[in-house]
């Protein structure tokens, strides 16, 4: 049986109708230039990194806060079910904290009531990694502003992930045999 | 929840109850009245606990970071929404041109909306009715003056 690698992208691009672009991101055939604030977006996200590596804080535009022992962009595989294996990158994961770091537009409220943060949840469970808390911060380079919301992580939150995971991946997994792509 | 806890809100909503059905009697016996007024002053020193708790919150989230926009709980959500600066005009004629957007405002004639509608019992294309349902509003009167009541002469 042929196995799917799942990931918070590839969900979001399904659940939101863009197929083409689905099947582009899963075969890594990424025909699109990045945007001039996707550019932006990754030198924040650079020096970020930089800043938790080389200082243990976050960067002064987050606030500074103190660190303990982060690890930056902690990649977590797992194995879903059968049919399914779950991949992704933490942005930042200090002792059971999980921070995602975002840039834009939507405050980080609106990002934590997406799906995103309660999968990577799920996938320090999956990987025995302590989650307690979910940290979203948000940064607004036209603003030069950061805001934050939190939650912390319950069983809730990881049957939300799982059960997000069995109503989009099924789907995908069909469509995918159905055209000899997998 | 705690378990004495639990029994105090049960016992307070038995108490809620029985002062609900005198209420309910307002127009009929002279001492309903107290009774909804003692629920409506419950209900606002509740609601002003609440609104203290909900910045005693914020501020205990702002000692961590600063700009807390958010929680997402099992049962909750909070969402801060911080103030928004908007401008009106005070005083058009001092006003330069460039502080001013002017806006072609397009709303349904109701008028003659109504007027079409009454003649062929349907309406025009490109409208929908929409109804502002029935309210009914109860609060304390102010404890001088009623609201909106000229404050009376005095010698």
């Amino acid at each position: 049986m042929k196995k799917m690698r799942l990931s918070h992208t590839l969900l979001n691009l399904w659940i939101r109708g863009e197929v083409d672009r689905a099947i582009d991101y899963y075969f890594k055939l990424n025909k699109f230039e990045p945007t001039q604030a996707m550019i932006e977006g990754l030198a924040i996200d650079k020096a970020i990194q930089e800043e938790i590596i080389g200082r243990k804080k976050l960067p002064d535009f987050l606030g500074g806060e103190r660190l303990i022992n982060p690890k930056p962009q902690l990649k977590l595989e797992i194995e879903h079910n059968q049919y399914f294996d779950f991949v992704g990158v933490i942005d930042c994961y200090d002792e059971g904290r999980i921070y995602e770091f975002k840039t834009g537009a939507l405050n980080s409220f609106n990002y934590l009531t997406q799906e995103q943060t309660k999968l990577y949840a799920y996938l320090c469970y999956k990987s025995n990694l302590p989650a307690k808390e979910i940290v979203v911060i948000r940064y607004s380079q036209k603003e030069n502003e950061f805001d934050w919301s939190n939650a912390f992580v319950s069983e809730k939150t990881i049957d939300e992930a799982i059960n997000f995971i069995d109503s989009v991946a099924p789907e995908i997994y069909s469509f995918f045999i159905e055209k000899g792509l997998l | 929840m705690n378990t004495q806890i639990e029994k105090i809100i049960s016992e307070l909503k038995e108490q809620i109850k029985l002062k609900e059905e005198k209420a309910s009697k307002l127009v009929l016996e002279k001492e309903a009245e107290e009774k909804l007024y003692e629920l409506i002053s419950f209900q606002e020193w509740l609601n002003q606990e609440i609104e203290n708790l909900k910045q005693e919150i914020v501020k205990k989230a702002e000692s961590i970071r600063k700009n807390f926009n958010g929680f997402v709980g099992e049962k909750l959500l909070f969402r801060f929404y911080r103030p928004k600066v908007f401008y009106k005009i005070s005083n058009i004629s001092l006003l330069k041109k460039e502080f001013i957007l002017e806006v072609v405002q397009k709303r349904a004639n109701s008028q003659t909306i109504k007027e079409y509608k009454e003649k062929t019992g349907k309406l025009p294309e490109g409208v929908v009715e929409e109804v502002v349902p029935a309210k009914l509003e109860v609060k304390i009167k102010a404890e001088k003056y009623e609201e909106n009541e000229a404050e009376p002469h005095t010698a």
